[in-house]
């Protein structure tokens, strides 16, 4: 089982790379015919052709157009943005703690929120307690990053402007001491944040859910309630973990698509992360800093990947005991 | 959802007539820019001088073709993959590897490389996401039709001499219509979602009006948020998709949400009798007709009762009455201890296992799979010396302790189990089934124990078993359940 995820995770990362390399050689007429074809791309100059076969090398030979461009790819060189006039991985690293952040924060708390309501609507769930609770998850589980933020952005910004609308803190602030310079910043990211959550907690929820009342119906939870303990500690030692074990891999998943579901949020809100620095490097046609970014994303959610993998048999004592991988 | 015709039916009637009937082209530029919304222009007219009715109205249309196109395409391509795949296992690999690889990573990372190079055509969107969008289905059908084909009676049909055409067209489209529905529903609302989202970021098709396309149209002007505009410019298609999207997923979870009857308060007068006493006990399961009617039975310290009974008579139920953990809406009649009501709230933690234990009928079940047995001592409240002393009683070791449920032999969690129902000398001892699952030997050897150990302790025993031989060898009273609903 372990070998065939393994073989397709290095299936998937070869692929991408090698879909960087031919797309934009496949087209006719190369990259620039594109842009030039396109009514909403950007009207180039010179210098910018000029950068842009450059960078393809496409008047070289295919052989060493792969060589060049696996080099780049080894050596984590991915040239030089069009846009910022800077090494790719130097733009990178200046946007990527912001996202970093969000995720982050966003992911530790719907976690949290998911597995407490999960267990807690699973239980209930016997006694249709959590109608409530479950029919609004359900409502905003059908719901987009974006509508979610959309939603959250028309209320607290222009209805009731409580949170600012972009940016990630304000320039030129006035007392910038440090502690608000620091408010300023956690000002800036609580819808952002708050937007991530909100799309990311219904599905954690539903398959925690899912799953605890099928543990509820089980055999040796029957018999711990013959055992008269009490309701948290039943939830805490005997349903917590079953019910977590078979959801886990798919959380972890989830956890990938919030990455990608930053790109929408950030472009909402104009936030300086990577995922807008994806957005807008589609957007003007910026194909370094395109292809180092695909290169980041797709690298993340594989190591999230391997990493779920690499957790998973630690948890279960069924797997650690019998199966030493 | 009984409604969910009614309300498709009259959203295409009222869209039918607004398209046709309405007076305004998408696609006119003749009216003044960031126009209120008014009689003339029902929701104003947005920053070129468009009316945003009518490029509601175009959004409307091009936003479901969408998700009909790519629902239909995606739906038909898990289908045939999956049975191709999952009945006659051919290229199997090929395409159950190709749906593991395209699952590993997020659609939409895949959709924006390749938009990125070819630009975001209308088109070219669809394509891309039918042809991204089956792997789950695919292996869930696939799995689906695989364990179909080693039914019954799809191998009598095959030997029958009826051909693969004839056993897939007759017998597997009944098993397969709600799986194919689901998929249908769920990649519909994904497809109007994917698009959406993808306009909304301004990588969508530049020419084509869509929901999204109109988000992002509103949006990307910023001034719309200090004149007001976004109220008729941003909300109609952001209430759209939402109510759309939404819509669906309670058509898809809608049965999961219905109402079932509360259960039922109940008030009892336990009479002052000592033992464990079942009282006028009717089990009938919350339906009307009742398993077995007015059951009364009691167990004294001291002795040992036995209860047989073919399967389904109810035996199982009517000792789970008496122990009080049966819900009480299945049942009419009380269990009592001692003169305590032992469904009351409060009798489980203060009576179980100390006063009154359950031995449960399998002992490997009955054990949490990924705590150490330890712990499943400890929460109790026992010591480490209690703990010791029961499993020595049962001649184990205290190391055994240490272990897993899944590292311990039948008999070690057999003979566990009795050390945990008697680790408090309980006065009161349930058993079910608790030799059914064992062999002759190890029967023999746990029921010597459980006897041992009540009249060690001058337990009442309360046996439930379709074993004869045991109740009568071990028993100071049999009573005997029919399917007639008597007892004797």
């Amino acid at each position: 089982m372990k070998h065939v995820r393994l073989r397709s995770y290095v299936v998937v990362f070869l692929a991408l790379i090698l879909l960087n390399f031919a797309l934009p050689r496949m087209m006719p007429g190369g990259p620039i015919d594109f842009i030039e074809g396109q009514d909403s791309g950007p009207t180039l100059t010179k210098e910018q052709k000029e950068s842009i076969l450059a960078y393809y090398a496409l008047d070289e030979s295919p052989v060493t157009q792969w060589v060049r461009y696996m080099k780049g790819v080894v050596t984590l060189d991915f040239g030089t943005s069009f846009q910022y006039r800077q090494d790719v991985g130097a733009v990178i690293r200046e946007h990527l703690p912001y996202t970093l952040s969000l995720v982050g924060v966003a992911t530790l708390i719907s976690i949290i929120i998911s597995i407490v309501f999960g267990l807690y609507s699973g239980y209930q769930a016997v006694h249709k307690g959590d109608r409530v609770l479950f029919g609004t998850m359900l409502v905003f589980s059908a719901l987009p990053e974006f509508l979610v933020g959309m939603f959250l952005l028309i209320t607290y910004s222009v209805m009731l402007p409580i949170f600012p609308m972009s940016g990630a803190a304000t320039p030129f602030l006035e007392n910038a001491s440090l502690l608000n310079m620091m408010l300023d910043r956690i000002q800036h990211a609580v819808l952002p944040i708050t937007t991530l959550i909100l799309a990311t907690v219904p599905s954690l929820y539903l398959l925690m859910r899912n799953e605890t009342v099928r543990i509820m119906q089980a055999p040796f939870i029957e018999f711990a309630q013959m055992k008269g303990i009490h309701t948290r500690t039943l939830l805490r030692k005997h349903v917590f973990k079953n019910a977590l074990l078979p959801v886990f891999t798919m959380m972890m998943l989830r956890v990938g698509l919030t990455f990608t579901g930053a790109i929408f949020v950030e472009t909402l809100f104009s936030y300086p992360g990577i995922g807008k620095l994806l957005r807008d490097a589609i957007v003007s046609r910026d194909y370094p800093l395109m292809h180092g970014l695909f290169f980041l994303f797709t690298s993340i959610i594989l190591m999230i990947n391997l990493l779920t993998d690499w957790i998973y048999p630690k948890l279960d004592p069924r797997i650690r005991k019998e199966d030493p991988m | 959802m009984k409604h969910k015709k009614y309300i498709v039916g009259s959203f295409i009637l009222f869209y039918s007539v607004l398209y046709f009937s309405y007076p305004y082209a998408a696609s006119s530029y003749q009216f003044e820019s960031y126009l209120a919304p008014s009689r003339m222009h029902w929701l104003g007219t947005n920053s070129v001088g468009q009316d945003v009715v009518a490029l509601l109205i175009e959004g409307t249309k091009w936003s479901l073709i969408v998700g009909f196109v790519v629902a239909t395409a995606s739906t038909l391509l898990s289908v045939v993959l999956g049975v191709w795949s999952g009945y006659f296992r051919k290229w199997d690999s090929l395409w159950n590897g190709l749906a593991n690889v395209l699952l590993v990573l997020p659609n939409l990372l895949i959709i924006l490389l390749v938009i990125a190079f070819t630009g975001g055509q209308y088109t070219m969107l669809l394509v891309l996401m039918s042809v991204l969008s089956w792997p789950a289905y695919m292996r869930i059908i696939r799995a689906q039709v695989m364990s179909l084909k080693e039914r019954e009676f799809i191998q009598i049909s095959r030997q029958l001499g009826n051909s693969h055409l004839y056993i897939l067209t007759r017998h597997f489209p009944a098993h397969l219509k709600s799986l194919v529905q689901t998929k249908w529903i769920m990649t519909f609302r994904y497809a109007i979602l994917t698009e959406a989202g993808l306009a909304f970021l301004g990588l969508g098709d530049p020419v084509k009006v869509t929901w999204g396309k109109l988000l992002h149209d509103g949006f990307s002007n910023p001034t719309i948020f200090l004149n007001g505009s976004w109220t008729w410019l941003v909300l109609p298609p952001v209430l759209l998709l939402a109510i759309v999207t939404v819509y669906i997923s309670f058509i898809i979870e809608g049965k999961n949400v219905k109402r079932t009857k509360s259960s039922l308060r109940k008030e009892v007068h336990c009479t002052k009798e000592a033992g464990l006493r079942g009282e006028q006990i009717t089990l009938h399961y919350g339906v009307s007709k009742p398993i077995f009617e007015n059951v009364s039975l009691d167990v004294q310290r001291g002795e040992i009762v036995s209860i047989t009974g073919p399967s389904g008579s109810g035996k199982t139920s009517l000792a789970r009455a008496m122990y009080g953990i049966l819900p009480v809406a299945y049942y009419e009649g009380h269990g009592q201890m001692d003169g305590e009501w032992t469904s009351h709230p409060k009798f489980a933690s203060a009576h179980y296992f100390k006063t009154i234990a359950f031995m449960y009928q399998d002992a490997r079940a009955a054990f949490n799979p990924l705590l150490p047995l330890r712990q499943q001592f400890e929460e109790l409240g026992v010591t480490q010396d209690e703990m010791n002393e029961a499993l020595k009683e049962v001649q184990l070791y205290e190391t055994i302790a240490n272990r897993y449920p899944h590292e311990c032999s039948g008999g070690m969690l057999s003979r566990v189990l009795v050390a945990l129902t008697f680790v408090w000398r309980p006065h009161y001892v349930i058993c079910d089934e608790v030799t059914s699952a064992l062999d002759p030997i190890l029967k023999k050897e746990i029921i010597f124990l459980l006897q041992k150990k009540a009249k060690q302790l001058n337990c009442g025993v309360l046996m439930i078993t379709h074993d004869h031989d045991v109740a009568h060898a071990i028993s100071d009273r049999t009573l005997q359940m029919t399917k007639e609903n008597r007892d004797d």
